[in-house]
Parts: C-alpha cells; structure tokens; sequence
C-alpha cells in the first residue's frame, strides 16, 4: 500500500508544478461546454435535456483525462526518463497506472465540482440527487480507469502508434453516447457501445436525472469495469515481459 | 553475492525500410556467455568501450531486462525468477540525470523512492535527511531537481538509490558529463560507500575511474570479458610499459618498433620504454642528434585497456 500511496501523493504534487493548470482545469471545461447548454436553452428545450446533456459532457472529461493519464499508459514517464528507475523498484507497471488512475480521479472531482459550479452561475442547476450522482461519477470513474488499464497495456505492447489519442477519445465518446443517447446509434455501433463501461455510467446517471433507478446499469459498469481490469492485469504483464525481454522499457 | 552463469543477451532490431515495408531483422549480440562472481563487500568496476555490454549486463543483474540465456543470481535470489525479491536488495543508479522527478524537491523525491522501498513516511524522511547529509545536499532538501547541476543531480540520484540501505548498488556510469569538481563529489561519496563496505557494481569508461575507485576490475569487450583483477594487476599483467618521450632536434635512426612524432615546432619526439632507454640514448648520442628533454610517463590502465581491446575507443557507437 505504501508504494501506492507515494506515488499518488507524487501525481498530486506534480499538480503544483503548474499551479495555474488547475485555474485552467477549474474554468476551461465549463466555458466549453456551457456554451451549448445555454444555447439549448435558448432554442427552448427543456431543463431535461440540458440536464442529460450537460451529465453527458461532465463525464466525458472523466474519460479525457483518464485517457490521457491512465491510457496512454506511461508515456508521461517515459518523456520524464523516470521509467526504468522506477521499475528497478518492487513495483509493477499495474501499481504505476493504479496509482496514476487514483490521481486522475482526484483530479476529475475537482473539475466535476468546478464545472458544476460553472453551471450555477450560468443559471444553469443540475438537479440531481447530489449523494447518488456522485456514487455514480465515482464508480464511472472506477469503470473508465479499468477500461483504460487495458487500453495501456495495448499500448505498451505495440506503441502509441497503434492508437491515437484524439481518435480514441472521439470514438469513445460518440460511442458512449457523450452528447447523445447510444440507443440513437447505428445497430452496430450500438453493440460496441455496450461494451464500454461509460455508457452504462452515462445512461446510470441519466436515469437518476429523469426521476428513474439505475437498475442493471450499475453491475454492467462495474462488472465491465473489472474485467477490463482484469484483462489489463494480464496484459500489463506479458507486455512488461516482453519489454524486459527486448530492452525497450524506457521507450514508447 | 552476485553471480552470472553463462548470461548471453542478443537484441533484435529492424532497420527501416519505408513507410510500409519491414526492414531487414538483424540480431546484435551484447553478452556472449558471460561468468561471473562477486563477493560481498567488493567495489567492482565494470570498463569497455561504448557498446561492449556494460549497461546490458548491469540492466540484467538490476532485473531490468532479461537475458537470451544464462542464469543470474543477486544474494542468493534468482533473478529471472523473482525480480521484485531482489529489487529489495539492490540500489540503482542509471545513467544519464534524468532518473529523478524534476519538478519534484530533492525531500520529494527520497520520500517518493523510499514510499516504492516500502519505507514509512517517518523512517524514509529520517533516511533521506542522513543521506542528503551524506552527500553534501542537506542544505538543498526543498530545492527542486531542476535547479539542481548535474553533479548534485547525480550525488542525489546516489542517495535515492540508497534509502532503503541496500547491500549491494549498482551504478551506470555516475560520472558521465561531470566537471572535475562533480566528478570528485562523486567519487568522494562513492569512496565513503566503499568504506563502509557496500557491495558495489559500477559500469565507467572513464580510466581514472576505474584506476582509483574500484578494488576489483573486470574489463569487458563484445560482450566477453576480457581481464578481471585489480587495476594494478591488469595494468601489469597487459604489458603495458612505462615510457620515456625524448624531445630530439633532428631525426635519428631508430628501429621500426618506436613511435616517432613530428612536433608544431618542427622537433621531433620518440617513445621509448624505459628498459630500452640506455640503448637508445647511446645511439642517439653515437649518432649526434641533439636532445632537447626526456619525459617519463607512468602508462596505466589506459594503454593496457588499448593493449587488451586492442583498439581505442570509439566513443560515436552507442550500446543498445
């Protein structure tokens, strides 16, 4: 557990290296999205709508930032040269992208919080039952970051290359149905939406929003979440052999 | 404490070949059947050129990479086996400064180490303020990496590497880059280490390095090794000769075998070893060329490493 926790509090004092990044964090999400709420209003759709919408872009940012601090796997790392020192260490890739996943969550809470704030201001109130909503962001959270575990692993098995960050975080998004309900998707896009543990955090909360039960969609997001997890904890450790074997754990 | 049986690590790289074709596949041998031992408490210096398979061998014993073949074992643990076991016991310092968190305070990063070391938050600050005294950084404990020189840097990297008291550290070149003061904190840490008793495994190709610090040489070429004893013993046992450098006004007649050397000034100097320093002053003296001065010069463990690699260094290849 200590291992863990040290390097937590490290991606957490990285934070303080730039300490205008969290201003940054605090009033850029919201000026992105609050734009379109405001915009929906005006066009007179209802408090439901802009409501589902705005929990939809709220939880894109999860899936942003955990993509680029758990899936990209250990890229920032890499650029530091910190890698291999670390793993001279008793500590796994997984631990790394755990702890890196625990950081990011920490972060998303701020600008949940700060965005949610956002939207008061703008006259904007979510109203949502605030306990539940954020038992539903936090588990989200923890379905997103075992889908991005897996989503690492690939990456360290066969480089960035393989993947880009803004098609992966586009197609993730549209098929997680950010800005849209996913039933609205082609049948076939609808079947892979299913498989992504964000679509059943987003319908989840949605649900809640429209007066509802979250029903199934809380075991679907963590069960998905734990096999995603599960299948990056065996992949982490053939791609970590494979790069002991070849010689190239510091390069990405 | 640690041993090597038969390691033999083999690279395999792809050349480019365009955007959509693959390139040839090559294969790079960079340790042939290496054997190896070293006892507790030795301070071992690991010398060759660039790319002899210095860093492949400390990268295997630090279980950073695994070998083609061959066995390793660190204090009894097999390596290949269990890595995390033998993590615990070793310190490592690789090359280059970029081995610490730059943002991150010197107090940061022993904190950060010591927390993966699995140290409590108050046994790794205790550790970290008496190396930070160790290495003469405890004035430096909240100064971030970045504003750090490379010396301290590299003095830093030394106490990271030792937080959880490691018996055995191994080092990748510590000194690389370094100005002779760096070069001298370093080694002044380094020499305290060795008085104490820690076991040490430290690649260099620096030849004043491996001439003062290490109790034991081995010199590695290919991926073999080539010489193992103590500096002095490899020095002598390589033939290597003092020499005598005469200045001389005019060209004399000297066999082949000496080395004769146009100096800016127009005058002429010849090596000689010193056994055959009488011979060749009566001959030059026989023949009336001019001396103008004699030098001694102590040949040491450099030219017996050219002897032995029998060519120098080439500093443009770089180990893979």
């Amino acid at each position: 557990m200590r291992p863990l926790l040290a390097l937590v509090s490290k991606e957490l004092l990285d934070l303080r290296a730039y300490p205008l990044d969290l201003l940054s964090y605090a009033i850029s999400p919201a000026l992105v999205v609050t734009p379109y709420l405001l915009l929906a209003r005006l066009f007179g759709f209802d408090a439901g709508l802009v409501d589902s919408v705005a929990v939809g872009l709220l939880l894109w940012y999860w899936l942003s930032t955990l993509l680029g601090g758990v899936g990209l796997g250990l890229e920032e790392e890499m650029e530091e040269g910190v890698v291999e020192t670390l793993l001279a260490h008793p500590i796994s890739v997984l631990t790394l992208l755990v702890a890196k996943a625990l950081g990011t969550v920490l972060l998303n809470l701020y600008i949940t919080g700060a965005m949610v704030a956002w939207f008061f201001a703008f006259g904007i109130p979510l109203l949502l039952p605030w306990p539940a909503f954020i038992g539903l962001v936090l588990l989200t959270g923890a379905g997103i970051s075992g889908f991005m575990l897996a989503l690492a692993a690939l990456m360290l098995l066969y480089k960035r290359t393989f993947f880009t960050y803004d098609l992966i975080q586009a197609s993730l998004g549209a098929l997680s149905g950010v800005a849209m309900p996913a039933r609205l998707l082609p049948r076939p896009l609808w079947i892979i939406s299913r498989a992504l543990p964000l679509s059943y955090g987003i319908e989840s909360v949605r649900r809640v929003l429209a007066g509802g039960g979250v029903g199934a969609d809380i075991g679907l997001l963590v069960g998905l979440g734990l096999v995603y997890f599960l299948v990056g904890r065996k992949l982490l450790t053939v791609a970590e052999r494979r790069m002991r074997a070849a010689g190239t754990t510091g390069e990405f | 404490m640690i041993t090597c049986r038969g390691v033999a690590k083999t690279y395999v790289v792809r050349e480019r070949a365009g955007l959509f074709r693959r390139g040839v596949r090559r294969e790079i041998d960079a340790l042939r059947g290496l054997d190896l031992e070293i006892a507790r408490g030795a301070f071992v210096g690991l010398l060759g050129r660039n790319g002899a398979g210095k860093t492949t061998l400390l990268k295997i014993v630090a279980t950073l990479l695994l070998p083609t073949a061959g066995e390793v074992e660190v204090d009894g643990i097999d390596a290949l086996r269990e890595p995390t076991k033998v993590r615990r016991k070793l310190g490592v310092v690789l090359a280059g400064e970029r081995t610490l968190y730059w943002k991150l305070t010197a107090m940061e990063n022993l904190l950060l180490f010591g927390g993966l070391q699995d140290l409590s938050r108050r046994e790794a600050r205790a550790r970290a303020e008496e190396l930070l005294e160790l290495v003469g950084l405890s004035g430096f404990s909240d100064v971030s990496v970045e504003k750090f020189s490379s010396g301290m840097r590299r003095r830093l990297a030394i106490a990271r590497a030792l937080m959880h008291r490691p018996p055995i550290l191994i080092l990748d070149e510590p000194t690389t880059g370094l100005d002779p003061h760096g070069v001298e904190e370093v080694w002044e840490v380094l020499r305290s280490l060795r008085e104490q008793g820690t076991t040490v495994l430290m690649a260099t190709h620096n030849m004043l390095e491996a001439e003062r610090l290490p109790t034991r040489l081995l010199i590695i070429e290919e991926g073999k090794l080539l010489a193992d004893g103590t500096p002095q013993e490899i020095t002598a046992r390589s033939g290597a000769q003092r020499m005598a450098v005469l200045t001389l006004g005019s060209r004399p007649e000297v066999d082949e075998g000496l080395l004769v050397r146009e100096l800016d000034d127009g005058s002429l100097s010849l090596a000689v070893p010193v056994d055959r320093l009488p011979a060749v002053l009566g001959q030059l003296q026989a023949d009336g060329v001019h001396l103008a001065n004699v030098e001694i010069v102590e040949s040491g463990l450099w030219e017996a490493f050219l002897r032995l690699t029998g060519r120098p260094f080439d500093t443009n290849e770089e180990e893979p």
